[in-house]
C-alpha cells in the first residue's frame, strides 16, 4: 500500500511526494539549486540535519531549513536563485 | 512562557527521552524540546516507509502515560535568558520556557575532514545522506559511494540500500588491522554486537574497503566521479551521489554558552561527573555531547543523568555500573577509527574549507598564528549559516598544535540564525 501523499509548490511548480517528505525533497524532484554561495557556486543540502544552513529557503515567505520541514498540502516553497 | 517543570529537557534523541522517561517515572513534570518535526534524534530519525525503531516506540508510549510530561518537537533552542530561561524558535514562532533544572542531550554532528571537489552538488555527510533519504530524497536508482571513518558508515548505506540506491561500495579509512581489533573485542558489548551483525547481514553483498579514502571528487555541474585510494594505487570510480564522514563531534554549542566545563582536545565534549552533572549546578548533560560512545551509552545515560537531576538516587546508582560499562565502548570505538594522517592533508590550497562563505584553505594559510578571531576577520571563515560547525573542526584536524576556536573561549548568542522578533521577544530579559 502506498502512503498517502502530499502536493506542494516548488517556485510555482507542483510537486507531489509521499506524506512525511521534507520541503528539501520536493525541491531537489524540481531543481538542484537551492541558494547560491557568496561565490556564485550552487550550495544546497549537506548536513541533512539541520546546521550547515545549505537547504535554507523560503516557506510560505518564512525562511526555514528545507531537510527540517515537513511537507504540508499546498505549502508554496521559493529556492533563491 | 511556558514555566513550572521540574526538568527541561534539549534534544529529543536515545539520551534526552531516556532521561525524560526515568524524571517521569519519579513523579517530576518534564518538558523535551527538539529542533526536528518528530523526536527520535539521529539514529531514531523517522522514516515514512519503515515503522519506528521498537525502542522509540516504547519509549514514547511511555512518555504518553505522564500526562505532566510534554514533548515540544520542531522547536530550536536559539539563546539563553537569565534563569536560565530558554529561547526557542518554531516555525510560527518564538516561545520561552523555564525549568527548575536544565538537562542538555545535543547529540553530536558528523565531522567532515575537506578533499578538492568536496563542495560539489551530490556529496553530503554520511549520516546527512541518510537522514535526506529518509525525508525523501532521490536516491533510487542512484551510484552511491560512502567513505570516511566509523560505524555510520555502514548504517547509513543500510538505509540508503532500503531506499532504492545502488551502493558502488564503502570506503573506510581504518586499516584492516584496526577494524580486527575492533571486531575482536567487540562481543564484550553484546547489544552493540547484535546490531553490528545486522547490519553486516543487510550489507552483505556491497564491497568494504578497508584502509581506503576518496583524494578528490570531480564533475561540472554535480558529482561525476570521486578518485579512491589505498595509500599506494589510485583509481577512479564513477558515481552520483557520495556521502563522506569521518566520525562524530559532540553538539556542545549550548552547553558552553552557559559556562559548562569542556574536556580538552580539537572536539570538546562537556566534562560530566559519574551522574550527568556538569561544573554548573543544576544543569546535566547526557548522551553523544558528554562524548562520542554511541546509542546504547547514550539511552544509559539519559536514563542516569534524567534520575539524577530529579533526585531519584536509587534509580541513579542502580544504573551506574551499566553505565561504565558502555562507557568503555566509547573508547574502544576511539581507539579503533582513529582517523590516520592522510586524510587529514587531502585539501589543496584551492580547496574550499569554509563551505558557507567559500574560503579557500590557501587564503587561511596566509593568515599567521592561531589567532581564530583574527581568522575569522580577514577570512570570513566560520562567519556564515553554520557559524563554524563544520568548517573549524575541519580545521582543527588539519593543524598540528592544538587549535582553540574563539567560539569555544568566547561563545555568544544566538546558538543559530534567528528571527530578529524571537530574540527581541516580548518578556526579553538580560542576556547571561
Amino acid at each position: 500500500m502506498n502512503p498517502p501523499s502530499v502536493t506542494v509548490f516548488v517556485n510555482g511548480r507542483a510537486v507531489t511526494l509521499p506524506e512525511g517528505s521534507t520541503v528539501a525533497a520536493a525541491v531537489a524532484s524540481v531543481t538542484g539549486f537551492f541558494r547560491p554561495r557568496p561565490g556564485g557556486s550552487p550550495h544546497g543540502p549537506f548536513c541533512g540535519m539541520g546546521y550547515c544552513g545549505g537547504c535554507r529557503l523560503r516557506v510560505d515567505g518564512v525562511l526555514r531549513l528545507g531537510c527540517q520541514t515537513p511537507l504540508s498540502p499546498g505549502l508554496r516553497v521559493e529556492t533563491d536563485g | 512562557m511556558v514555566d513550572g517543570f521540574d526538568l527541561v529537557i534539549v534534544g529529543a534523541g536515545p539520551a534526552g527521552l531516556e532521561a525524560a522517561r526515568s524524571a517521569s517515572r519519579a513523579g517530576r513534570k518534564v518538558a523535551v524540546i527538539d529542533d526536528n518535526p518528530r523526536p527520535g534524534g539521529q539514529i531514531w530519525r523517522h522514516d515514512p516507509t519503515g515503522r519506528a525503531a521498537r525502542p522509540l516506540r516504547r519509549l514514547l508510549s511511555d512518555l504518553q502515560s505522564h500526562e505532566a510530561t510534554r514533548l515540544f518537537p520542531g522547536h530550536r533552542l536559539v539563546a539563553f535568558e537569565s534563569g536560565p530561561t530558554l529561547v526557542l524558535e518554531s516555525a510560527t514562532g518564538a516561545q520561552r520556557i523555564r525549568g527548575e533544572c536544565l538537562l542538555l542531550a545535543t547529540g553530536a554532528r558528523e565531522l567532515f575532514l575537506p578533499f578538492p571537489g568536496w563542495t560539489l552538488p551530490g556529496i553530503y555527510g554520511a549520516g546527512g545522506l541518510q537522514a535526506l533519504a529518509k525525508g525523501g530524497w532521490p536516491v533510487a536508482g542512484r551510484r552511491v559511494v560512502l567513505a570516511g571513518s566509523g560505524p555510520l558508515l555502514l548504517a547509513s548505506a543500510a538505509t540508503l540500500l532500503r531506499h532504492g540506491a545502488r551502493i558502488e561500495g564503502i570506503l573506510e579509512q581504518a586499516p584492516t588491522t584496526d577494524l580486527l581489533g575492533f571486531l575482536a573485542l567487540l562481543p564484550r558489548w553484546p547489544l552493540q554486537t547484535l546490531a553490528a551483525l545486522a547490519l553486516l547481514r543487510r550489507l552483505f553483498r556491497v564491497p568494504y574497503w578497508r584502509g581506503s579514502w576518496v583524494t578528490e571528487a570531480r564533475g561540472r555541474e554535480g558529482l561525476q566521479e570521486i578518485v579512491i585510494t589505498d595509500g599506494r594505487r589510485e583509481s577512479v570510480l564513477p558515481c552520483e551521489l557520495l556521502g563522506t564522514g569521518y566520525g562524530l563531534v559532540p553538539n556542545i554549542e549550548a552547553a558552553n554558552l552557559l559556562g559548562c566545563e569542556l574536556t580538552a582536545g580539537p572536539h570538546p565534549a562537556v566534562r560530566v561527573g559519574s551522574r550527568g552533572e556538569t561544573s554548573r549546578p543544576g544543569l546535566y548533560a547526557a548522551g553523544e555531547i558528554t562524548g562520542i560512545g554511541g546509542a546504547g551509552r547514550a539511552r544509559l545515560q539519559g536514563a542516569l543523568a534524567g534520575a539524577a537531576a530529579v533526585g531519584d538516587r536509587r534509580q541513579a546508582d542502580r544504573l551506574l555500573g551499566r553505565s561504565r560499562h558502555a562507557e568503555a565502548y566509547g573508547r574502544h570505538l576511539a581507539r579503533h577509527f582513529r582517523l590516520g594522517e592522510p586524510v587529514r592533508h587531502l585539501a589543496r590550497p584551492e580547496t574550499i574549507l569554509c563551505r558557507c562563505e567559500e574560503v579557500p584553505l590557501a587564503r587561511i594559510a596566509e593568515i599567521p598564528g592561531d589567532d581564530s578571531r583574527s581568522l575569522r576577520l580577514l577570512t570570513r571563515i566560520g562567519m556564515g549559516p553554520c557559524q563554524g560547525r563544520i568548517c573549524l573542526h575541519a580545521l582543527a584536524e588539519t593543524r598540528p598544535e592544538p587549535f582553540l576556536p574563539d567560539w569555544l573561549t568566547r561563545p555568544r548568542p544566538p546558538l543559530f540564525p534567528a528571527r530578529l522578533e524571537t530574540l527581541a521577544g516580548p518578556e526579553r530579559g538580560p542576556l547571561p
